[in-house]
């Protein structure tokens, strides 16, 4: 069955993640999502993420420096019901805005995802808004360990799962009221949602890092070197795990309620539990934890979990058919509707496998 | 002005971060989001402040006849239903979508969990790490010593919002059908998208991710430096931004820029604000590599107090997208359990039936309990 968006035609602008992200997010529920590239085409091509990011998409090659092509666009955007992109304000080359849009198509809704809150004189790539926000900032204790980069795009890919729900959120009130809307989403602003209760300031509590179980959100090393991460403070856990690592009795001193505030103490007990951990391998305790219904798991690269058998049964990994490297493993969609699933459209369109000319429209 | 999802009333069952986090997006964008939970399930204070924001909370042991019951008529009256359970678990409690789509076809049923109702983990219990720990979220940041988690709570809120994303989509076709259905995500699902970049294979791929704690960028023009005093990050994109940087004096003595330690030793000369302007005023990306803690004195409005009923002024953020014409609003933090009497007067309980709830253990002796 068709997806929940199949009645609607999004175009999307911008060289930036973000925009190619939340453009895959809406056609793998079924949007007919239209790329504009520039003549020399998106940076990404040449590389097998762009093959993800814009799987089953239409490309439309556009000049904006000709006014033709221009004129072409907007005959697009008045079939269209969305228009994403990624600029800062008035940074779109073609000099398509909200208003240039709206005077095509009075219901049409526009969002725009830029870097930063407020418009720069440089556009604000992953890295500058990651930098900006604490995303690399040292970590450890005693600021010893310097900056670390991460390049998984955490920001891009955050911010797009934010501009989502708002597309949505504009499609339902224009499907109620005939009118569409401008959205804004910067991505720095989208990123205090992901630090989240981390930036929640409470007065009767000093700031700083509580004291942490030994059961919670902790990672020990097994027999084999290979690393699990625990999460078994709750009753219901800590129970059966105690008994299947032979320490039933342990139970009454890990849930004293003095233990909370004591981090001392807390730590001996995490030495403790090292000690057994290092008994078998993490497969094995993996295992035998998943037996008993505690949250213990693996710590497995990212090839690892394209290989397990859960990863394909889930659809969290798929296999499609990509021009340019064969069958292609890449990640599946990320939000499954019963009676409207959506599906991956098709692969990454070639460089303008459609092209900007009025007279060649589908529809 | 109203919000996009005005009128649509939501029972939230999730626990943690990840369900609550899409109850909280629906109250965001104009949703009745009622907060369900049993009075011993007490969240803590610090997620309650955050992802409670914007819910009426109630109270309400569902293990009971008279607490199904009411919870039935909830539902009668509700367009959202949203379970954090583990597969099977919400059939057992006698509210499972087949179950409450007999009695309201409109129903949209949100399922968010660790693994997913598909595969041979959809049994497995599990929080945000497990799903971190599973899919090399984890390891990546470890380098050769123990695993790291991700810098910020992406993945739990990721989930969550994309979760909200998958009951508006049905929420919007339900407008042309009238039927609600079913609904998956899963924290795996998300720590997958966000290892989108690098979750791939073909014949031939060569993994060629940067990973692990001494990692500083993609290459010279994209990567931290250490200025005098303190890092800096530069993202010289493309082929204009790369040669105005090595047109720039102080990089003149540069041969070749495929080599960092040129670089790095011109970068130590001077501080990060003296780059940042330098950098910025000859067009290329440049910013000072920030904490968590500059970017909160440094807020903007981003980060609003409320006052709380039992801590006085509490600090934290607001929803980030800015809609023209259906705003989005923030919202304040229930008192747990504080308004269970008022929902079950909406349904039409009387003050002796629910003081007959309350002596039979369906709901709380006290309304309104302190969490902390």
């Amino acid at each position: 069955m068709a997806g929940a968006l199949s009645r609607y035609r999004i175009v999307e602008f911008g060289d930036q993640p973000a925009v190619a992200i939340l453009g895959m997010l809406l056609a793998d529920q079924g949007a007919d999502v239209v790329k504009v590239e520039r003549p020399e085409g998106d940076p990404l091509r040449g590389t097998p993420v762009f093959s993800v990011w814009n799987r089953g998409k239409k490309s439309v090659v556009a000049d904006p420096r000709s006014d033709k092509d221009g004129r072409g666009l907007l005959r697009f955007i008045r079939d269209a019901d969305v228009v994403i992109e990624g600029f800062d304000s008035g940074a779109n080359p073609y000099g398509i805005d909200y208003d240039t849009a709206r005077k095509e198509k009075p219901d049409i809704i526009h969002l725009r995802i830029p870097g930063l809150s407020q418009d720069g004189n440089v556009t604000a790539s992953e890295l500058i808004v990651s930098a900006a926000t604490g995303v690399y900032a040292d970590r450890s204790a005693d600021s010893s360990e310097g900056t670390s980069f991460i390049a998984l795009p955490y920001a891009s890919i955050f911010g797009a799962m934010v501009a989502a729900p708002a597309i949505i959120a504009a499609l339902f009130h224009r499907e109620r009221s005939g009118e569409g809307q401008s959205v804004v989403v910067p991505l720095y602003d989208s990123m205090l949602t992901a630090m989240g209760s981390a930036i929640v300031r409470r007065p009767d509590v000093p700031a700083g890092p509580g004291a942490l179980s030994p059961a919670i959100a902790r990672f020990y090393r097994c027999a084999d070197d290979r690393w699990v991460n625990l999460n078994a403070s709750y009753e219901r856990s800590l129970r059966p795990m105690l008994t299947a690592m032979g320490h039933p009795d342990w139970y009454d001193a890990l849930t004293d309620e003095r233990l909370r505030a004591n981090i001392e103490e807390r730590e001996e007990w995490a030495a403790r539990f090292a000690e057994v951990w290092m008994q078998k391998s993490a497969a094995e305790w993996e295992d035998m934890m998943e037996d008993v219904g505690v949250p213990l798991t693996m710590c497995r690269t990212l090839r690892e979990w394209m290989e397990t058998v859960h990863a394909w049964q889930s659809g969290a990994v798929v296999e499609i058919d990509d021009p340019v490297y064969g069958p292609m493993r890449q990640v599946g969609i990320q939000v499954r509707l019963e009676d409207t699933p959506g599906a991956i459209r098709g692969s990454a369109p070639t460089l303008g496998q459609r092209i900007a000319d009025p007279d060649e429209r589908e529809r | 002005m109203p919000g996009a999802l005005e009128g649509i009333r939501v029972l939230d069952l999730c626990i943690i971060l990840a369900g609550p986090t899409c109850g909280r997006t629906l109250s965001e964008y104009g949703a009745d989001v009622i907060k369900v939970d049993p009075e011993h399930r007490m969240p803590g204070l610090t997620p309650w402040l955050d992802v409670g924001r914007g819910k009426r909370s109630i109270c309400l042991n569902i293990t009971k006849d008279a607490g199904l019951e009411a919870f039935y008529r909830l539902v009668d009256t509700s367009d959202v239903l949203l379970q954090g359970f583990r597969k099977g678990v919400a059939e057992r409690l006698g509210i499972g979508y087949e179950q409450l789509s007999e009695r309201n076809p409109g129903i949209v049923y949100a399922s968010i969990n660790a693994f997913g109702q598909e595969g041979e983990w959809a049994m497995r219990p599990g929080f945000d790490q497990n799903a971190q720990a599973a899919t090399g979220m984890q390891l990546r940041n470890g380098g050769d010593g123990q695993p790291g988690p991700p810098p910020y709570t992406f993945n739990d809120y990721g989930t969550g919002i994309m979760a909200a994303y998958g009951v508006m989509l049905a929420l919007l076709e339900r407008e042309r059908t009238g039927r609600g259905q079913k609904i998956d995500t899963s924290l795996a699902y998300t720590a997958s998208t966000f290892s989108s970049a690098y979750m791939v294979d073909y014949e031939g791929y060569e993994p060629d991710e940067v990973s692990g704690p001494e990692a500083k960028g993609f290459d010279t023009f994209n990567r931290l430096y250490r200025a005098a005093d303190g890092w800096l990050a530069i993202s010289a994109d493309s082929d204009g931004e790369r040669a105005r940087l090595s047109a720039l004096e102080p990089f003149s003595t540069v041969n070749d820029f495929a080599d960092t330690s040129a670089l790095e030793t011109i970068f130590a000369s001077r501080s990060t604000s003296d780059w940042v302007a330098l950098l910025s005023a000859a067009g290329i990306p440049a910013t000072a590599n920030r904490t968590m803690e500059d970017v909160k004195a440094d807020a903007r409005g981003l980060i609003v107090s409320e006052d709380h009923p039992f801590f006085g002024s509490v600090e934290h953020g607001i929803a980030a997208p800015q809609m023209a014409e259906t705003p989005v609003r923030t919202g304040t933090s229930p008192v747990f359990g504080g308004d269970t009497v008022d929902v079950l007067t909406e349904l039409g309980y009387s003050s002796d039936e629910i003081e007959a709830m309350r002596a039979d253990g369906v709901i709380p002796q006290k309304d309104g309990l302190p969490l902390r």
